[in-house]
C-alpha cells in the first residue's frame, strides 16, 4: 500500500515538473477522515470513513508544490491535490489541481478548477516539524462539479528523508 | 425444555450482537507512529525504517475497556494495552503487549511471568492530556521499557492521530 502512494508521489512529482528532474520532498504519512461529502461526491463512490494520506509541503524552494494524497482503503482511487501556487502547506484558501489514479479506469484523470479551504497547523511547516494537522473542504473533488470533500488529517513525518 | 433453549439461543445472539454493536459504536482516533529511538538493550530489533500505521482507543467511559493503542509494521500487528483498566495514557503506569508476528501470537509479560514480573512500564506525554470525545488531534510522545519481555530494553515512541467517528448504527 505504501508503494502505491509513494508511486502516486513519484508520478505526480512528475507531472508537476517537466523538466524529467525529480525532485526531493518532505512527506508526512498518517490518516484522513472525511468528515462529510455532498450528494454530488457520491458519483465518485469509495470515498469515505478513514484513509491512509501523505501529506507534502513545499518548505525548501527546491521542493514540489505542496499536495495531499490520499488512499482510499479498497485501492479504487488514490487521489492528489496539489497546489497550483508555491505555498508552504495550503493554508488558507487556493486552487489546486487533482489526479485521481483510478484502476478502473486504467490511467489518471487531472482536473483544475477546484478551490481548497483548508486550516493548518502549524501554518508554515519547517523542516523541525514533527506533524502537520489539517482540517478543511476542496470543491469539484473527482471532477464533480457540485462535489465538495471535507476532510480532518493528521500527518506524521517520515524518518530519513534524502 | 425447548422453549427454555431457545430463549438461552436468543439471549446468547442479542447479548453477542450487543456487545458488537458497542465495539462499533467506539471512537479511535486513527495515524501513523514510529520508534524514534531504542535502548542499547533492544538490540537494534525495533528500528522503524518508516512509520507505522497505527490507531489510537483511550478509554472514554466505563463502556470502553482498557486504554490501548496498535500499531502495524513489516507483517506485524501490536497492541499495547495499559495494565489497569482506568484512565488514558498520559503519565505513567504499567502495559501489557500482544504482537502478531511469524504467525504467532506472545503476550508480555506471559501469564506465567506475570506474577513475578517487575511490569512493564509507559511513560507517556499524551496531548490533550485526557482526550473525549470530542478532541479530534491527539499526540503520544513517550517510552515503553522492559519492551516485548527484553529486560532493559526501552523504545521510544511518537504518535500522531486524528478522530474516527463511529459508523451511525440503526
Amino acid at each position: 500500500m505504501r508503494f502505491m502512494l509513494a508511486g502516486a508521489v513519484a508520478a505526480a512529482t512528475a507531472l508537476g515538473f517537466a523538466t524529467g528532474a525529480r525532485a526531493e520532498a518532505r512527506l508526512y504519512d498518517g490518516s484522513i477522515v472525511i468528515t462529510s461529502a455532498t450528494p454530488k461526491c457520491n458519483a465518485i463512490g469509495d470515498i469515505k470513513g478513514s484513509l491512509r494520506g501523505i501529506f507534502r509541503p513545499r518548505i525548501l524552494g527546491s521542493d514540489p508544490k505542496s499536495a495531499i494524497i490520499l488512499q482510499t482503503d479498497d485501492l479504487s482511487h488514490i487521489v492528489l491535490l496539489r497546489a497550483t501556487t508555491n505555498v508552504n502547506t495550503m493554508n488558507g484558501t487556493g486552487s489546486y489541481l487533482g489526479i485521481d489514479f483510478d484502476p478502473t479506469i486504467g490511467e489518471s484523470t487531472q482536473w483544475s478548477g477546484g478551490k481548497y479551504d483548508f486550516s493548518i497547523a502549524p501554518a508554515v511547516a519547517t523542516v523541525a516539524t514533527t506533524e502537520i494537522r489539517v482540517t478543511g473542504q476542496v470543491t469539484k473533488f473527482g471532477n464533480i462539479a457540485g462535489c465538495v470533500l471535507s476532510f480532518r488529517g493528521a500527518f506524521l513525518k517520515r524518518p530519513e528523508q534524502k | 425444555m425447548t422453549r427454555t433453549l431457545l430463549i438461552a439461543a436468543a439471549l446468547t445472539v442479542l447479548a453477542s450482537s450487543t456487545q458488537a454493536v458497542q465495539i462499533l459504536d467506539r471512537f479511535r482516533w486513527d495515524g501513523s507512529m514510529r520508534v524514534t529511538n531504542q535502548s542499547e538493550d533492544c538490540g537494534g530489533l525495533f528500528f522503524s525504517p518508516d512509520n507505522d500505521r497505527a490507531s489510537f482507543y483511550p478509554k472514554l467511559d466505563n463502556d470502553y475497556p482498557s486504554s490501548s493503542f496498535t500499531r502495524m509494521r513489516n507483517g506485524e500487528a501490536e497492541l499495547i494495552q495499559k495494565d489497569s483498566n482506568t484512565g488514558q495514557f498520559n503519565g505513567t503506569g504499567n502495559y501489557i503487549s500482544f504482537t502478531i508476528a511469524g504467525g504467532g501470537f506472545t503476550k508480555a509479560p506471559s501469564d506465567y511471568d506475570e506474577y513475578e514480573s517487575s511490569g512493564q512500564t509507559y511513560n507517556f506525554t499524551q496531548t490533550p492530556a485526557t482526550v473525549a470525545a470530542d478532541t479530534v488531534f491527539v499526540t503520544l510522545t513517550g517510552t515503553l521499557d522492559n519492551y516485548r519481555d527484553i529486560e532493559g530494553c526501552t523504545i521510544t515512541l511518537t504518535g500522531t492521530f486524528v478522530r474516527v467517528d463511529p459508523p451511525q448504527i440503526n
